[in-house]
């Protein structure tokens, strides 16, 4: 089933869509995600309008006279569009008005490798963002564990083992679950005695309250506690342990499948999440949205004229996300609206103190946006 | 005060389990949750979910806790030594008898959610059978606005099949903010809590 959905309008050459095809094809290769089945690569010259399902973006290839109708449900969807130019100087004459504050990609600049690792960081495809959080408990789980870390590692993705042993403190790597962002997966071993001496309450609230993904995995016999009753379970029976503790093939390859679609699910949601908390803040006090950014930015008017670039950020922002929106150098102020349910209290007056010391650029709470734009 | 009522579930097994969608499941309560928490005139009632009170109580506290009192909690005995600890931090939960059997007990519980008489909205997402059961129960007060959703699948889309008037739609937020509307804006407030 279809998890990505990849756009392709405006007017490539017949070398530029090989080009696309291949350079896609050799970057995904080893996620085990296919071309034409996970991730659809959709050409055309009809808007483009894909499932809600999929986390999704648009290739738009410039060109003289070249209109904006094929990207149009995109535009008011909030779908990212990377706009491609021949080169730089070209670009009022290739790219129509509305994608106009865009930075384009120079096809002779960058090529197409620069355009596909833009595409794949938009849908939280890249390496980097490719992280599986794997929570178990060392004396009931171990190879099982191991077994995991090697296969998500070979899938492309960043392995951090949450390991919990007995004495309590002795664990391999300390995790910040307030830092888990939307493209992270946490894949939960849960034996007899994992989940109790795991998760206290608050953290399992708090993991739930942020909209942590999580996969539970259940080992057999083992019943799971009503409060994982919202999560995606997948239950183990005693034939799927093999005579090593470890897993069978069959079993781990839905166990990866599993985490892919919840990550792609859970990214979706956060970009629809987060673009329709901005879009319908914004037309509540008579605002109007003006056109897109790149990545996922949306470039705001306000009814009193002012200009605004909105950074949605998805995940936990950080000093880092502070200043790439300075040096971005784009339209008017900046504010960055983040999620907060969910965020320590501490870790949100950091932010506060930390936007506070940055004159062009404020944080924004999402439910807050309507509040905080109406007095900019 | 326009009161919210909702019915989420992830079946695990069953037919239901096969096209429930479980990340848009939790996501579509937590964006209620959102909505309903921000906004100072609705009120939120629920039958006690074991994975939604923790939520809702996180939640409520992220926003500041003078949002408790809008939540209100209704809680069968049936379930009594099995209750999540959150249940106690409500100040306001509506104890229902066991009546001996699930079903019984559940009928119990739901008969008195809707009873209330300010509950405007109903919101269905996933599920087992027990959701059509629900979603036929309250809607049998006239002047009941019912959001079936169907993009997280499970027992809703018996709903669809049914003839109901459902919302395929994944954004849950904007959805809420529709057709729940309430006056969104309000002064920040502060986090009440740091545990």
């Amino acid at each position: 089933m279809t998890l990505y959905e990849i756009g392709v309008r405006g007017n490539p050459s017949a070398v530029q869509t090989k080009e696309l095809k291949e350079t896609l094809e050799e970057m995904l290769n080893g996620t085990g995600l296919k071309l034409g089945i996970d991730v659809d690569l959709s050409f055309g010259s009809g808007d483009f309008n894909p499932s809600s399902k999929s986390s999704n973006a648009v290739v738009f290839y410039g060109s003289s006279g070249q209109t904006d109708s094929e990207v149009k449900t995109a535009l008011s969807r909030g779908i990212p569009i990377v706009p491609v130019v021949s080169n730089f100087g070209n670009h009022s004459s290739e790219i129509p008005a509305s994608l106009g504050s865009i930075n384009a990609i120079a096809y002779s600049k960058g090529g197409t490798s620069l355009i596909a690792s833009t595409v794949l960081h938009l849908l939280g495809l890249l390496r980097s963002q490719r992280q599986v959080f794997i929570s178990y408990r060392r004396d009931e789980a171990t190879e099982a564990a191991l077994q995991l870390f090697n296969e998500f590692s070979a899938h492309h993705f960043r392995v951090f083992l949450d390991t919990h042993g007995v004495p309590p403190t002795e664990d391999f790597q300390a995790i910040l679950w307030h830092e888990l962002s939307d493209t992270d997966v946490v894949v939960m071993l849960d034996t007899a005695t994992y989940f109790d001496s795991r998760w206290t309450s608050v953290e399992f609230r708090r993991a739930q309250a942020k909209g942590i993904t999580i996969l539970r995995i259940g080992w057999p016999g083992v019943k799971a506690s009503l409060r994982t009753n919202l999560l995606k379970s997948i239950s183990l029976s005693a034939s799927d342990i093999l005579a090593n503790d470890k897993l069978d093939a069959a079993k781990l390859e839905e166990i990866i499948d599993a985490v892919e679609r919840a990550r792609s699910i859970s990214h979706a949601q956060r970009v629809t999440n987060m673009q329709s908390a901005i879009r319908d803040a914004v037309a509540q006090i008579g605002g109007s949205v003006s056109g897109a950014g790149p990545g996922h930015l949306v470039q705001v008017k306000l009814s009193s004229g002012k200009e605004l670039t909105v950074v949605p950020y998805i995940g936990v922002p950080t000093s880092k996300a502070l200043n790439e929106a300075e040096t971005r150098g784009t339209l008017g102020d900046i504010a960055i609206v983040y999620d907060q349910i969910g965020l320590l209290p501490s870790w949100q007056q950091h932010l506060e103190w930390l936007g506070g010391h940055v004159k062009s650029v404020r944080w924004v709470k999402r439910n807050e946006i309507a509040w905080e734009f109406s007095a900019w | 005060m326009r009161e919210v009522f909702l019915s989420a579930g992830v079946p695990e097994d069953g037919p239901y389990a096969q096209t429930v969608v479980a990340g848009l499941v939790s996501n579509a309560v937590r964006e209620l949750l959102i909505h309903v928490t921000s906004s100072v005139d609705l009120q939120f009632v629920w039958g006690g979910q074991p994975a939604i009170t923790p939520m809702v109580w996180e939640i409520c506290a992220s926003n500041g806790r003078d949002c408790l009192d809008r939540m209100k909690l209704y809680q069968s005995r049936y379930y009594e030594g099995q209750y999540p600890e959150e249940v106690a931090y409500f100040d306001d939960v509506q104890y229902l008898p066991d009546e001996g059997t699930l079903n019984d007990s559940l009928q119990t519980l739901r008969r008195a959610m809707f009873a209330r008489p300010q509950l405007e909205f109903g919101v269905f997402v996933g599920g087992a059978e027990g959701i059509v059961d629900e979603y036929n129960l309250f809607t049998q007060r006239f002047g009941r606005k019912s959001l079936v959703l169907t993009a997280a699948g499970g027992a809703t889309l018996e709903l669809a099949q049914s003839g109901t008037e459902v919302s395929e739609t994944t954004d849950f937020g904007g959805l809420f903010r529709r057709e729940i509307s309430a006056d969104y804006i309000r002064p920040p407030t502060r986090p009440k809590h740091d545990a």
